[in-house]
């Protein structure tokens, strides 16, 4: 208790000596500085193919890893299938720019041609086997075409009168998968949709001929389209599913890339194991057959091409990186963020989160398309490798590194993860005559020292220690299987002479170093490099808060209401009747939670719901907030039908609510948590916020004011920058509270605010709940301190078993029978036990 | 025709055996912990080298590893080692990377446990190289059904799955451990105020996974002829038995082993068919695992999850 009181007297803001810097001005010089030092590497390096090579490989893999960083990162999401989406944009460049293009350069011939002869010169006999199977394709497609365009259209129109028939009647959702309109018709859409984009590739590809297919704006395009219908289609079952089971389905995504990339079947079109080759640069036209990549100083003129190619790359990074800045500082990019935290307290502010998830994933595979387009280019190929498991987790790898769900992070993850192989290469092969040599063993003994502090050193030191450990242990990897593989040599009969390691190519345990990487980083340093950097940043120069008391006072004065008043108008309370619960009855595997029960809640009251533990009391919360399903029965609001709407839809009605069991977004900050509750009244558009505009920071600068003034209205505006996780518990019931009311309700249903609060909190409690009364909203309360609801109540509900047993004005309800029976036990064992 | 109904039969059951065993081990883990091991596939792999390098005296005289089946070890020795050091490896996952982690964000568990697999498959390509190694079979010999030559490992192999199918059903119904893991599964807390030793049981599940693994690997080696084991074979046998518990339930043993006939029978169907399904039938059954999932959520056989507020 005294604790709490200390820190209610705590100065309301902490003021530094350091000048503060803009939030968005450190954004934009991380982006400035990537930015740079990539350009100079970029001129630098500019007459060394290979390093160029490398350059362009971190370039697309910076794209891709902050694509990735964008579903796993803000919406917590892992997917370890992002290298399907990787080659799904390489090979759209290959089959557009290679395939295609080079055909037509070269040969003359049609693309067709192409696909059947792979690159040969045509003899009369392939003309007549090709001819043939042209024939074989037009009559294929003559007969197909009108079939499957009468089926798409035919079953398209079917579900789509469905779903406008169900769109009128909102009331009744209640469908699974199969018997819901809406889902149905999202999937048949995708479906047709990839195959619309695949037809439509093949008409553009024999009727327009190659000057597009050059173009490399028509493969980034390209690239990230598909990649993003991909994405959309396994969105579907993907994000209905969580933790394991998202893994498997992303992991299924990547295995089938890589076996269709890799089939026989369709070697013709995409090359088979050896993938596509001879991709020319977007720049200007070249020879493919005389274009030898790799090779140091072979081709000047391709050289040059591929310095051009950075440049392009380098934009790539530098617009990918920006946007994605944008959006995660918008709204978008705090439900991200939210739904990552907290779906039910996402979903309680009217985020759909099923939607946000859709959206992020549908982002991050477009960008990671983007990527892997922009890599084809650079590397001049495209094969089924690219799709691999183990590219999915150098994915992974590099965010964690970087640090997940930083905004720069991921871009460092990358560099330094595409330039491992590279420090490997350096390491060279080793010769050596003993297995271990005079520098291993002092390894070895700095490794057992490390370790011995690690467990004995007292708590402070012990991780530093451990991280020492972990440096040590990472940084002899190369030697340690040299090792490894020198102990196993005389098992091998076939090796003549002992000599330990002689062959050992430190490049082969580069998967090792990966896994070592992640193990170290989540482990021991969870942050990531980007998380620690950005620590040190902000403790050098701390960001300048936006927020001041005259910024409030202002806005506030702006719409003419007063200081710690709601910042918004309520419909004045005229005791109408505004929700109607109709025998509602919610059944769980047998156990009757909630049994017909039946109440009205006027406008402007507060409405108490009572009862023993186990009485149903929450349960018809969630059934009112839609988090339930009823079973029976019907809810009404202002005289509609609103049982089985979702959460957000019930939120976007007009209701919101706060829980028993918190559910705060614990790792954003205490303002955050409330300006996600403006969810719904914020109206940045997708574009808008990727691109920045100005007036999405100045409702970005509105709703921040708004909900400076609400956190007032609760009293927690000196907590507003602390982080919703570190506040004490009662602190967080009045942040849910503030959320709820962002939201706008019309009735607040608060789910026992008084729980677990000292008496004095209890107090302040109370002229909470009649402040957001006087302000016009209907409450629903559920409470166990009975001094609080008979104080406060207009009507109280008492439910016992699922039932109701009593209903009335509080003086009624306590001296009611019944529930002195159903809280004290009957009259008759009272009397047994005195 | 009846011939390729019997092979599709046999093959089928034979894989099906294999992923069921794996399949069970997710299971076991995901039902106290709520968490899998994605290293799986390599402790398969493991348990294999391990029998392989125990009971085996290889050369590679034509370039090619192959036993000379003269046996280091008795075979059943070896296989006993074999399953218990992945055991042990499976109660390190445990202790290692489970426990500090279960509290933490799921991004966690998953990747430690990704990162230890890759890193296993990486020590064994460097400790046993590239090619695939060779385990004798347990049961030598084939035996002939209409036209059809089934190896006697693999009626071994589904013989052992049926077998383990039923132990574990004895296990949870019969003992007081098994009843033990069952009520950690339906409340840990519940179960530790109940003189439950939670994290025993744990530790019990993973390592009773990690012998299933184990097992699994030195009976899939030696299987249907001269598969062989390579350091990525566990893992692509291990991620179609990840889908089968998936498409199983990972809560609910009898749907597993339904799931697990239901692949080896498709997979096998689907290969039969000509060589571009061959060559697809991975891809295929995971579209159809994707599409699975899509309308069941929680797999074919699970239990729909209920949100507690």
């Amino acid at each position: 208790m005294a604790t709490v009181e200390l820190e209610r007297q705590e100065a309301p803001a902490k003021t530094s000596l350091r000048p503060g810097v803009p939030g968005w001005a450190k954004d934009y010089s991380g982006l400035l500085i990537i930015g740079l030092a990539l350009f100079i590497a970029i001129y630098y390096y500019g007459d060394n193919r290979y390093y160029l090579t490398i350059l362009a490989s971190i370039e697309a893999s910076i794209i891709t890893a902050t694509g990735l960083n964008l579903v796993a990162g803000y919406t917590g999401q892992v997917s370890l299938g992002h290298a399907g989406f990787f080659a799904l944009g390489g090979y759209m460049t290959g089959l557009l720019v290679g395939r295609v293009a080079t055909t037509i350069n070269a040969n003359g011939e049609n693309w067709i041609d192409y696909l059947y002869v792979r690159g040969k010169n045509l003899t009369p006999s392939d003309r007549a086997e090709r001819d043939v199977v042209l024939n074989s394709f037009n009559t294929a497609l003559l007969i197909a075409l009108p079939i499957l365009l009468i089926l798409t259209v035919g079953i398209g129109g079917f579900l789509w009168l469905r779903y406008q028939n169900a769109k009128k009647q909102p009331a009744h959702l209640h469908y699974s998968f199969w018997s819901n309109p809406y889902s149905l018709f999202r999937l048949f859409a995708s479906l047709v949709s990839i195959g619309v984009l695949l037809l439509i590739l093949n008409i553009i590809g024999l009727t327009v001929g190659f000057w597009i297919f050059q173009n490399l704006w028509a493969a980034i395009i390209l690239g990230g389209t598909v990649a993003a219908v991909f994405g959309y289609a396994l969105s579907l079952p993907a994000l209905r599913v969580k933790g394991p089971y998202l893994a498997m389905v992303t992991i299924a995504f990547g295995i089938i890339i890589t076996e269709v990339s890799n089939s026989k079947t369709l070697e013709p079109i995409l090359g088979g194991p050896s993938g596509l080759q001879r991709i020319p640069f977007p720049i200007s036209e070249r020879n493919p057959d005389n274009d030898l990549l790799l090779q140091p100083g072979s081709d000047t003129g391709a050289t040059f091409q591929l310095f051009q190619t950075n440049l392009i790359l380098l934009v790539g990074v530098a617009v990918a990186l920006y946007l994605v800045r944008n959006f995660v500082r918008s709204r978008w990019g705090r439900s991200f963020i939210a739904l990552r935290e907290n779906e039910i307290g996402a979903a309680s502010v009217g985020i759909n989160v099923y939607r946000m998830k859709t959206l992020a994933f549908v982002m991050s595979a477009t960008l990671t398309g983007i990527g892997g387009a922009l890599n084809a280019y650079s590397y001049g190929a495209v094969n089924p490798q690219s799709a691999l498991l183990d590219r999915s987790i150098s994915f992974v790898t590099m965010i964690i590194l970087g640090g997940i769900g930083t905004l720069y992070g991921p871009a460092l993850g990358a560099i330094i993860i595409t330039l491992l192989p590279e420090f490997l290469n350096t390491l060279g092969k080793t010769n050596h005559s003993e297995l271990l040599n005079a520098g291993d063993y002092i390894w070895i003994i700095l490794f057992v020292a490390a370790i011995a502090g690690a467990i004995l050193l007292p708590h402070r030191y012990k991780r530093l220690s451990g991280v020492f450990a972990g440096v040590i242990f990472l940084y002899n990897i190369p030697e340690i299987y040299r090792i490894l593989s020198g102990l196993t040599k005389p098992l091998n009969p076939n090796s003549p002479e002992v000599n330990y390691g002689s062959d050992f190519s430190p490049t082969i345990i580069l998967p090792s170093l990966y896994g070592a990487i992640l193990l170290f980083f989540l482990f021991l340093a969870p942050e990531g490099l980007g998380g620690y950097i950005g620590r040190f940043i902000n403790w050098l120069l701390p960001t300048k808060s936006k927020i001041t008391s005259a910024s409030v006072v202002g806005t506030s004065a702006d719409v003419g209401v007063p200081v710690a008043a709601l910042p918004f108008q309520c419909i004045r309370p005229d005791h109408s009747d505004i929700l109607k619960t109709v025998s509602i009855t919610r059944d769980f595997k047998g156990l009757r939670a909630v049994d017909s029960v039946e109440f009205n809640l006027k406008r402007g009251e507060i409405h108490a719901l009572i009862g023993p533990n186990g009485a149903g009391k929450t349960t018809v919360l969630n059934l009112i907030s839609g988090l339930y399903p009823v079973s029976q029965g019907q809810i009404l609001f202002k005289g509609e039908q609103i049982d089985g709407l979702k959460p957000h839809e019930i939120a976007k009605l007009g209701i919101s609510r706060t829980f028993q069991n918190l559910q705060v977004f614990g790792d954003m900050t205490v303002l955050e948590n409330v300006m996600v509750g403006f969810h719904l009244s914020t109206r940045q558009g997708f574009w808008s916020s990727l691109l920045g505009l100005p007036k999405v920071k100045a409702e970005d600068n509105r709703i921040r004011a708004q909900a400076m003034q609400l956190l007032e209205f609760v009293g927690l505006a000196n907590r507003a920058q602390a982080r919703a996780k570190d506040l004490p518990y009662g602190y967080q019931r009045l942040l849910e509270i503030a959320r709820a009311l962002a939201v706008k309700p019309e009735i607040l249903l608060l789910d026992e605010p008084a729980a677990g609060l000292n008496p004095q909190e209890i107090g302040d409690m109370d002229s909470l709940i009649r402040k957001i009364q006087a302000e016009g909203v209907t409450v629903l309360l559920i409470e166990h301190h009975m001094d609080l609801v008979m104080e406060i109540s207009d009507e109280i509900t008492v439910l016992d078993y699922g039932k109701k047993i009593a209903e009335g004005n509080p003086s009624y309800v306590q001296n009611n029978q019944k529930v002195k029976d159903a809280y004290f036990g009957p009259e008759v064992m009272l009397d047994a036990r005195s | 025709m009846i011939d390729t109904i019997l092979q599709i039969i046999f093959g089928g059951l034979g894989n099906g055996a294999i992923y069921a065993l794996i399949a069970f081990g997710y299971s076991l883990t995901y039902l106290t912990t709520q968490t899998l091991n994605f290293a799986q596939g390599d402790f398969v792999m493991i348990g294999a080298m391990i029998g392989i390098t125990l009971a085996e005296n290889w050369s590679n005289d034509s370039g090619i590893l192959l036993p000379t089946h003269r046996l280091l070890w008795p075979l059943f020795v070896a296989y006993i080692v074999a399953v218990l050091v992945v055991a042990v490896l499976g109660v390190a996952v445990e202790r290692l990377i489970m426990r500090p982690f279960s509290a933490g964000l799921s991004v966690s568990w998953i990747m430690s446990t990704v990162a230890l697999g890759i890193i296993l498959r990486n020590l064994a390509e460097t400790l046993w190289g590239h090619e695939a190694m060779i385990l004798s079979p347990a049961v030598d010999g084939q035996v002939k059904i209409g036209d059809n030559n089934i190896y006697w490992q693999q009626i071994l192999n589904i013989t052992v799955a049926v077998a383990i199918t039923g132990l574990l059903f004895l296990f949870f119904q019969r003992t007081r451990l098994g009843k033990s893991v069952k009520a950690v599964a339906f409340n840990a807390q519940a179960a530790s105020l109940m003189g439950i030793n939670v994290n025993f049981i744990k530790m019990l599940t993973f390592a009773m996974s990690g012998g299933l693994a184990g097992l699994a690997g030195l009976l899939v080696t030696p299987a249907g002829g001269l598969n062989g084991m390579d350091s990525g074979r566990g893992l692509s046998i291990s991620i179609t038995a990840f889908a089968v518990a998936i498409v199983g339930g990972l809560d609910n043993i009898v749907g597993i082993g339904v799931a697990a006939i239901l692949f080896g029978l498709l997979g096998q169907i689907i290969s039969s068919i000509n060589s571009t399904f061959q060559d697809l039938q991975q891809a295929i059954l995971f579209v159809l695992l994707i599409l699975a999932l899509a309308f069941k959520p929680t797999g074919l056989f699970g239990r729909q999850l209920v949100q507690k507020v």
